[in-house]
């Protein structure tokens, strides 16, 4: 009996202790790795010695060819989709089954710019399916695990829409019992920044930096309320409350309420409102926010930055 | 969009996250009216660790530099002020001065950045990122931020940004880095001996093939150059930079001003009547033609180490010639030094010569300030490099850069792509830094084989061309590479080096009808051949003489007058001492000799006194005497031979050429 993990070095270097493994009934089990090139597979094999302390094996493998032709039982199979040589690991996958898939391909490259934390998050999805299938295997809760792959797979429906249809890579597969899809929260893929202010301005203009292009583009005329429909709605709430969670601890509860207070501040918010609710926004400058909000925060971030 | 004429506004997105991508697609597609490309890197999978973080950036890098060189297209030059939009932040980093193209540990997406950067340096980079700006001029021409969106830097782009010269310091900042790995210390004299450019010239012309021409010029003596061909960058363009340079006493100024006098920007205000910055001074001397306006109009001109005005000289007018000594009178009352290069000029060398940027005594350009070239090949390197190699990465660029040089080269039809081409091979070979020679040897080819075509394709330079300076530029170059070769094949090494550079320079020249300066390529390759095959056997060393006389000779035509006239005047010395030695007073006179000698010489036969100059040559007593008279005759012979011969191939090289 095996499991086949495909992960990266991040992932294992902060994946839990001896203890978190029992938690996850990971321990007593065969293992591989798997990757696509012979320097991800010695990588891997790292990886796997670091998590899986305690499992009877670690078997490390290249190729998936070398994978099935090494007579290996697969129970199941986690794939982890952040990687170059994960891409390398689905056209391997691919070219196995005689068969195309880009859409698939291209739905699970999106999984792996998705970050995040939580219950919604594909972080929280991982680490359940990892429990279900490890207790699958052991014939513990069968069922588990397919309902547990269920509620992952509504949970990434819901948030990100027509991304890869894990059942499809099952098939595509062939040989695997089983594909988890997942992508996994930030606090397991990154290191720690040196300047968390630095990695917060990052991402509080990924996640507002586009709001803000479009809101001009709309306000030039060049693009029209259902682009923004399309483009903006349920996500600018999500995406300013990420900003938020990344700001509000940097700069201190008081400075950061006092910057959304302000006109601008509570501009901003309607417009995630309106944003958020599918409506055009009217009556706001993109300009304006950038120059005072936007500005006022940049600096906030940034002094915080040279201070550190 | 300002950006020479007919050239379509082309954009690149490498951006993570895929809303912001989507974004600003809209906003470049809609608004500025950009064709828009996305390209992927392949996904990080393994930073934090060194070994996988390095190939993954080899990876990368491959990925992304063949879809760039997709977009540059055949003939090379599609990627020329293009806009790349990429992410530059890694957790790793917390500033951009600690990226470093040759990183080993981390952060593999800056790492990769930056090696894009320098791999094309033609590309208008914009930045996502959250680091401060090491200068006002990188926040506003390549920093993309939450604050400004992507305003600031499209303004700069409508003002007319050109980013090859390295106006803002980008490059520079990643060039630095290189040099910091290279070399074995981190002292200020170690690093001193890079080509590090930290001086700014400007260069102010509506004729945007001046620009770059003149850019070229001042780029390639050290000095990164802001090319100011629109009113709208002279104006506005670089004054945050001037400001902060200024105030915290760095010095960043122009350190050169190339600066036509006659300016006519298209985006001009037709008259400057309303005196708009308050000069003061009479209307009618508020035009751009006046310095004093212009400087105190533009402002940021000023402060100005030299400053150089390359103009078609005052108009014939009275009017004309009164501004004209007024800017002169101007330029006198001020402290820096300035002059005047007409217009047409001789070319990139004389360029420099008229414009007071050459050292007389060891006839080679004046370099910027801290710009240290070529190399001191006894700079200590790290000794973590092989003594005469790049780093893998800084020729994995160098290979790019050259590649694309070539194929502009390949298919050149104008002014700025011949300069394109010649500023890709400077920057390869200011990075290879002498180090693996091959290659540096070609981009030093490759630069030369770019200016010539520069000045060739240019009408506004003088059909005679300064070849001589060019080609002891590139014998000084070639002596610096090739101490990195083996010491005992060092002479032969650049023989051969210089030998191919002229050759290919020659072909150019042919190419472009450009007749004198491929016979004085030729002339060169000539004597460099003959030069190599007598270093091949050491029994050719007594020959060197010979050579030495048909190569000068057959370097031009007057040159050739003057070995015909000179060896005229040696041989009437001989015949003098052979009328001494005959006892003939009558003919020992230098009348006679010298006409001898010229008879003989354009004529293969001696007149009938001198040919009995010792009589009966049977009779035993002058047989000796008879016997070198004739074989001095026989000599002098053969040399008048060699001189109708040589005649005779300048005669087929004018007839063939002509």
């Amino acid at each position: 009996m095996c499991v086949v993990v495909v992960t990266r070095v991040q992932a294992v270097d902060s994946l839990p202790e001896d203890d978190d493994c029992r938690s996850f009934g990971l321990q007593g089990y065969d293992w591989c790795a798997f990757g696509n090139r012979g320097d991800v597979v010695g990588h891997l094999e790292r990886a796997a010695l670091a998590v899986i302390r305690g499992s009877k094996r670690v078997n490390v493998l290249g190729l998936l060819s070398e994978w099935t032709r090494g007579g290996i039982q697969i129970q199941g199979v986690l794939l982890h989709p952040q990687g170059n040589w994960y891409e390398g690991a689905l056209m391997e996958l691919r070219s196995r089954n005689q068969r195309q898939a880009p859409e698939q391909v291209r739905g699970l490259s999106t999984l792996m710019y998705t970050r995040g934390g939580g219950e919604d998050s594909p972080g929280y999805w991982l680490g359940q399916a990892v429990a279900a299938l490890a207790a699958s295997c052991r014939g513990q809760n069968p069922d588990r695990f397919q309902r547990v792959l269920k509620a992952a797979q509504d949970v990434f429906s819901k948030h990100f829409g027509a991304l890869g249809d894990p059942d499809k890579v099952v098939e595509a597969t062939g040989e695997a019992d089983t594909y988890v899809q997942s992508a996994y929260s930030s606090e397991f893929s990154r290191r720690e920044p040196r300047n968390p202010a630095a990695e917060a301005l990052h991402q509080i203009h990924n996640l507002i930096g586009p709001l803000l292009l479009d809101l001009e583009s709309f306000e030039d005329g060049r693009i029209d309320a259902e682009y923004i429909q399309r483009a903006w709605r349920r996500k600018a709430a999500e995406r300013w409350n990420k900003a938020k969670e990344l700001a509000e601890p940097l700069l201190g509860k008081e400075a950061f309420e006092a910057l959304i207070r302000s006109a601008e501040g509570e501009a901003f918010l309607s417009l995630i409102n309106c944003l958020n609710s599918g409506e055009a926004p009217r009556g706001f400058s993109a300009t304006d926010l950038r120059a005072k909000l936007c500005r006022r925060l940049e600096e906030m971030l940034r002094e915080k930055q040279s201070r550190e | 969009m300002e950006h020479e004429g007919d050239q379509m506004a082309v954009a690149v997105l490498m951006l993570a996250d895929e809303d912001l991508q989507r974004a600003v697609r809209t906003r470049l597609e809609q608004c500025y009216g950009f064709t828009v490309h996305t390209c992927r890197a392949p996904v990080r999978s393994v930073a934090g660790h060194a070994r996988f973080a390095r190939e993954w950036i080899v990876d990368a890098f491959r990925h992304v530099s063949e879809f760039m060189e997709d977009l540059a297209g055949p003939n090379g030059c599609g990627l020329r002020n293009a806009l790349v939009l990429t992410d530059l932040y890694d957790p790793e980093h917390s500033s951009l001065e600690t990226i470093s193209p040759l990183e080993e540990r981390a952060a593999p997406g800056a790492t990769l950045a930056a090696l894009l950067v320098l791999a094309y340096p033609e590309v208008h980079w914009a930045f996502v990122t959250p680091y401060q700006a090491p200068s006002e001029a990188i926040a506003k021409y390549h920093f993309v931020s939450l604050a400004s969106g992507l305003a600031e830097v499209m303004k700069a782009r409508v003002a007319g940004y050109i980013p090859l010269f390295d106006p803002a310091g980008l490059r520079e900042e990643f060039r630095a880095r290189v040099w910091e790995a290279l070399s074995a210390t981190s002292t200020d004299d170690d690093r001193a001996r890079f080509p590090r450019r930290q001086q700014v010239a400007g260069v102010l012309d509506e004729e945007l093939a001046y620009v770059y021409l003149s850019g070229l010029a001042a780029f390639r003596c050290g000095y990164r150059v802001w090319p100011l061909a629109a009113f709208r960058s002279a104006k506005a363009g670089v004054r945050a930079d001037h400001e902060r340079g200024r105030e915290q006493g760095e010095g960043e100024r122009f350190a050169l001003l190339f600066e036509d006098v006659f300016l006519n920007f298209a985006d001009r205000p037709l008259s400057f009547v309303n005196d708009p910055v308050g000069t003061g001074l009479d209307p009618e001397e508020r035009r751009l033609s006046c310095l004093e306006f212009r400087d105190r109009l533009l402002g940021c001109l000023e402060p100005v180490t030299r400053r150089v005005l390359v103009t078609i000289g005052p108009r014939h007018t009275r009017g004309g010639r009164e501004a004209w000594a007024r800017n002169r009178r101007y330029l006198n009352g001020k402290p820096y030094p300035s002059c005047e290069v007409y217009k047409p000029i001789a070319g990139i060398h004389r360029l420099l010569r008229e414009a007071g940027i050459w050292d007389r005594r060891r006839r080679r350009p004046n370099l910027a300030p801290g710009f240290s070239w070529p190399p001191d090949p006894e700079t200590s390197l790290s000794p973590e490099l092989p003594s005469h190699s790049a780093p893998g990465r800084v020729l994995m660029v160098t290979d790019l850069l050259l590649a694309r040089s070539r194929r502009i080269l390949s298919s050149c039809m104008s002014v700025e792509d011949a300069v394109h081409a010649a500023a890709l091979a400077i920057e390869a070979k200011e990075l290879l830094c002498n180090l693996t020679p091959t290659t540096a040897l070609e981009a030093l080819a490759l630069q030369h084989e770019a200016e010539v075509l520069t000045e060739s394709l240019f009408i506004g330079v003088q059909y005679n061309l300064d070849v001589q300076d060019r080609l002891r530029e590139i014998e000084r170059e070639v002596r610096a590479i090739c101490q990195r070769f083996n010491p005992s094949g060092f002479r032969r090494s650049v023989l051969n080096a210089r030998l191919t550079i002229a050759e290919r320079l020659a072909k150019r020249f042919r190419d472009m009808n450009q007749v004198e300066e491929e016979l004085a390529c030729l002339a060169e390759a000539r004597r460099l051949r003959f030069e190599f095959w007598v270093q091949e056997r050491p029994w050719r060393q007594p020959l060197r003489p010979v050579l030495w006389w048909i190569a000068f000779a057959m370097t031009s035509i007057p040159k050739f007058l003057l070995t015909v006239a000179i060896s005229v005047g040696l041989f009437s010395l001989m015949y003098y001492a052979f009328a001494q030695w005959a006892g003939k007073s009558s003919l020992a006179n230098a009348w006679s000799c010298l006409a001898q000698s010229a008879f003989f010489t354009f004529t293969l036969q001696p007149t009938e006194e001198w040919a009995n100059l010792f009589g009966d040559c049977r009779q035993a007593a002058a047989i000796w005497q008879c016997a070198a008279w004739q074989l001095a005759m026989a000599f002098h012979g053969a040399v008048s031979f060699l001189n109708l011969g040589l005649l005779v191939s300048h005669l087929y090289m004018i007839v063939s050429r002509r």
